[in-house]
């Protein structure tokens, strides 16, 4: 049997876009950006707080203009964790049910399990937590073991996986919401697979939830077409889709992992890995039909996956409509520049305005020295830029040329 | 009007410093592999988070999943 794959290889299609330590380090400084934009004073915060799925909850509703962020809010899990496997941080303390609560609840109502929302299975739970957490360990050295690259690609991503009691979770295998980036569910595991596959599965959401925060990934006009899979009555939204094509990539990937280990025959009954990749193409096709929708990396990352050409993907350029003049930044705008040379931009207001800026768009910023910037000091190429910067709010004409 | 922009205030943020070391992407070969590179644009905005937390994934048992 011929088990290699011409299919591409979805860690280097990652790092493609965005190496693994780059992505999580830009994502990192926009919840600290984001947090000095709605908190005076707002320290430098440590990785735990800037990656606690709580906490990037509350900056999330803030950065959408749903709820205001509260500085005072107690959102610190650090006293109901565990650590297995020297990574992966697991809710096991007496207090995490009360802790997580609000959550459960909001991931349940999400979810369309039915019943009440289920409860953590923790260390109040005795050997039962015990059985479970021996699972996990062997499910993550299964991952590690089996798919290494995959492994290191997508665990640092998550931060925190719950264990549901199995008396409570009313047939949900694995879920995680968008609400709560970060966070991953899973039934109390019966194999090492189990844990395995979801940690795949639903890592695979937390890593393109990182990209679509950091790339150019999805607008904000949004595309009405829905898809119905032919396995399934669900009708998703565009962007439930291009989320759910690129789990079945990395789920196929990984299926491709396990089988040449010879381990295939020991995934769990409800693993999705022998349909992964049927289901990824599926998926993919109906997306090619709508990838206008997409933004530009959002479709290089959908026709790489698919093998399509991906050498001809442009995007539609917007119409320069700035008047010569002089130029500022608005007051208020905070910045972060990366290393890369990239920089993010942030402005308060409702909604909030983040953007990210490549290297010569951060150039351009750069320019904006303590006095306005004439336009006609500006290239061709870096006006379209300022045109950006005016579109986005972030910058504004103030007088006449000199 | 140059008041409007005050370098004291943005260059104080604690995040104005370099935030991560400079690893590049792939290797060659890999870039071979992978057909074109990525396009990317001089500006993203970040809309995602009011598009996208209008739901979550959950994988129920047995067949009839949301993703």
């Amino acid at each position: 049997m011929n088990l290699r794959s011409d299919w591409p290889d979805a860690t280097a299609v990652h790092a493609a876009l965005a190496p693994a330590d780059e992505l999580l380090s830009e994502r990192r400084a926009l919840y600290q950006l984001a947090a000095e934009l709605f908190w005076r004073g707002a320290p430098k915060l440590p990785e735990s707080r800037l990656d606690n799925p709580l906490f990037r909850f509350r900056v999330g509703e803030a950065l959408a203009d749903r709820i205001p962020f509260d500085s005072t809010a107690d959102d610190d899990l650090d006293d109901v964790v565990t650590e297995v496997g020297g990574q992966l941080k697991i809710a096991s303390g007496a207090g995490a049910n009360d802790r997580l609560a609000d959550t459960l609840r909001v991931v349940h109502s999400q979810s369309g399990a039915p019943g009440t929302p289920p409860r953590l299975l923790t260390q109040v739970d005795g050997e039962s937590f015990r059985e479970a957490i021996d699972i996990v360990e062997a499910g993550l050295a299964r991952f590690r073991e089996v798919s290494p690259a995959l492994a290191r690609d997508l665990l640092p991503h998550t931060a925190l996986l719950v264990i549901l009691d199995p008396a409570t979770s009313n047939g949900l295998v694995s879920a995680s919401s968008r609400l709560f980036p970060g966070l991953i569910l899973i039934d109390k595991p019966t194999c090492p697979y189990d844990v395995a596959e979801a940690l795949v599965h639903e890592g695979a959401h937390q890593k393109f939830f990182d990209l679509a925060i950091t790339r150019d990934f999805l607008g904000s006009e949004v595309d009405d077409r829905v898809f119905s899979p032919s396995w399934s009555t669900a009708r998703w939204p565009l962007e439930q889709v291009v989320a759910a094509f690129h789990a079945y990539a990395l789920l196929a990937q990984f299926a491709e992992s396990v089988t040449a280990s010879g381990e295939i025959g020991q995934v769990g009954p409800s693993s999705l890995l022998p349909f992964a990749r049927e289901r990824e193409t599926e998926i993919g096709r109906w997306l090619l039909g709508a990838e206008e929708s997409l933004e530009s990396d959002a479709r290089w990352l959908l026709r790489t996956l698919l093998r399509a050409d991906n050498a001809a993907i442009r995007t539609e350029e917007s119409k320069n409509s700035v008047l010569d003049g002089r130029y500022a930044l608005k007051p208020f705008v905070r910045m972060a520049r990366m290393a890369t040379g990239r920089m993010l931009l942030a402005s308060p207001g409702h909604p909030p305005q983040l953007v990210w800026l490549n290297r010569n768009a951060a150039e351009v910023v750069e320019q904006f020295g303590e006095e306005p910037l004439s336009m006609s000091a500006l290239g061709p190429e870096k006006v379209k830029i300022l045109n950006g910067l005016v579109a986005s709010e972030l910058a504004y004409r103030v007088g006449e040329p000199r | 009007m140059a008041a409007q922009w005050d370098p004291r205030r943005r260059s104080s943020t604690s995040t104005g410093e370099p935030v991560v070391a400079v690893p590049h992407g792939g290797s060659v070969s890999e870039q071979v592999a992978l057909g074109g590179r990525p396009y990317g644009q001089p500006l993203t905005r970040v809309d995602f988070f009011r598009r996208m937390p209008a739901g979550g994934t959950a994988y129920l048992k047995p067949t009839d999943s949301e993703d």
